[in-house]
């Protein structure tokens, strides 16, 4: 159990605790199993509440937590190896230039595709791309706390976010082909 | 600029992320190329199947209530299922009241007018027709019945928008247009109907005679047709629309 006064802990559960639903999301796209994800959020609350002096009452909590939490995945792994490599730049030029034969209205593929489908394409994304992905596209963070919780510039989120779009098309399209959804 | 550039930048060009030398650069590209062009719109609609249909999880229930207990505050743990019970009972009590109350609120009426995108965001809208004829969509509201004014839908290409198609919907159990029309920079729903027929929210930003609001994410314009109103809503970044709105004369 965490030391601390009732007050801290008041603030904290206040703040803090409605976010769980959010970082355990981003959890599950990050780790890709559930007891991962519940190990990850638990150490994230952890650390969180030892470190809750630290935050500023008033600024971003989400952003704060997710980037504990992007901190913990990231030490996890980086001594388990257990993280598939980036993507090779000439695998995601032919991702964007293999295009040309599978021309869909973006809007039907939309209409189409399943919810697990895109579960499925975001879990398949390498973690370099999926972490941008999942920050910006489904937490709706800014490109700027993005950079800050991934520790690289702006301009590397950026055409990392690219790559990774560009990838998920070609990924969704793929099961509508397999589906018979488009040829 | 060239290709491969472009391409590194389209997720900031999407998002409306670029600087405005860069936004210059980026315009001016896809103007010329066009499969960058189709990239860029493929990835606007991505953005918006992500965020529509990429799954929430739930913390588990078990897993909740361990993280809950470890840090709530000990007069909230003892008191958390009584307070569960009570407020279980508030709840159902306050979302009957307002769900009666907002039924006929203005506000609520914009926020299903968001919802219109929203659905079509998600593939869910309804199309009775698909045709890029303006022509052949009046003709078809005028076949149901049920719309009775002559200026049903608008040609809005002059704004950079291809009709998709429509169809007859009701609003606050009033008959409507809805129509559906497609743009590089994303959606824009139209709905058209008698003036006093359906209550809107006074304020908003004013441009000219017409209104402008921003509703969960969705910009809504509202406007008078003489004796019909129209409304736009869109998922198009707002202060690019408000151009938009500028540049189609005649609307």
């Amino acid at each position: 159990m965490p030391k601390g006064g009732e007050g801290k802990r008041d603030h904290f559960a206040e703040i803090a605790l409605p976010l769980m639903d959010t970082v355990y999301t981003a959890a599950m796209y990050l780790s890709r199993n559930p007891d991962d994800a519940a190990e990850l959020l638990q150490d994230t609350y952890l650390r969180a509440y030892r470190g809750w002096n630290q935050f500023a009452v008033g600024t971003n909590c989400k952003a704060w937590l997710l980037t504990i939490l992007h901190n913990a995945f990231r030490n996890r792994y980086r001594s388990q190896s257990r993280e598939p490599s980036m993507v090779e730049f000439d695998e995601f030029a032919h991702h964007v230039d293999d295009q040309s034969g599978s021309r869909d209205p973006s809007s039907v593929l939309a209409a189409q595709v399943l919810d697990a489908d895109v579960e499925a394409a975001l879990r398949r994304l390498p973690g370099e791309f999926r972490e941008v992905v999942v920050l910006i596209d489904l937490q709706e963070l800014t490109y700027e706390e993005a950079a800050r919780i991934v520790g690289c510039p702006i301009g590397t989120v950026r055409s990392r976010l690219a790559r990774a779009r560009a990838v998920l098309q070609k990924s969704l399209r793929q099961y509508a082909k397999e589906r018979g959804i488009i040829r | 600029m060239r290709c491969d550039e472009y391409r590194d930048l389209i997720a900031a060009d999407v998002d409306g992320q670029l600087g405005a030398d860069e936004q210059h650069a980026a315009d001016s590209h896809r103007a010329t190329c066009a499969q960058c062009a189709e990239l860029h719109r493929e990835q606007h609609h991505l953005v918006a199947l992500l965020r529509a249909r990429a799954p929430k999880f739930r913390v588990p229930t078990t897993l909740r209530e361990q993280v809950q207990q470890r840090y709530e505050p000990l007069d909230r743990r003892s008191l958390r299922w009584r307070r569960v019970v009570l407020v279980g009972v508030a709840v159902a009590a306050v979302v009957l009241v307002v769900v009666s109350t907002l039924r006929s609120r203005p506000e609520a009426t914009l926020a299903k007018l968001a919802e219109d995108v929203h659905e079509v965001e998600a593939g869910k809208a309804a199309l009775a027709i698909r045709t890029d004829s303006i022509e052949e969509l009046r003709r078809y509201y005028r076949s149901t019945g049920k719309i009775d004014f002559e200026r049903s839908a608008d040609d809005l290409r002059s704004a950079g928008l291809r009709l998709i198609g429509g169809a007859v919907h009701t609003l606050d159990h009033v008959t409507t247009t809805f129509t559906l029309y497609d743009g590089p920079r994303g959606v824009v729903v139209c709905r058209r109907f008698r003036v006093g027929s359906i209550r809107l929210p006074g304020g908003g930003e004013r441009i000219g005679h017409d209104q402008v609001f921003t509703v969960d994410g969705v910009t809504i314009a509202v406007m008078h047709l003489g004796d019909i109103v129209c409304t736009l809503a869109t998922n198009i970044p707002r202060a690019e629309f408000v151009r938009y709105l500028r540049t189609a004369k005649g609307m």
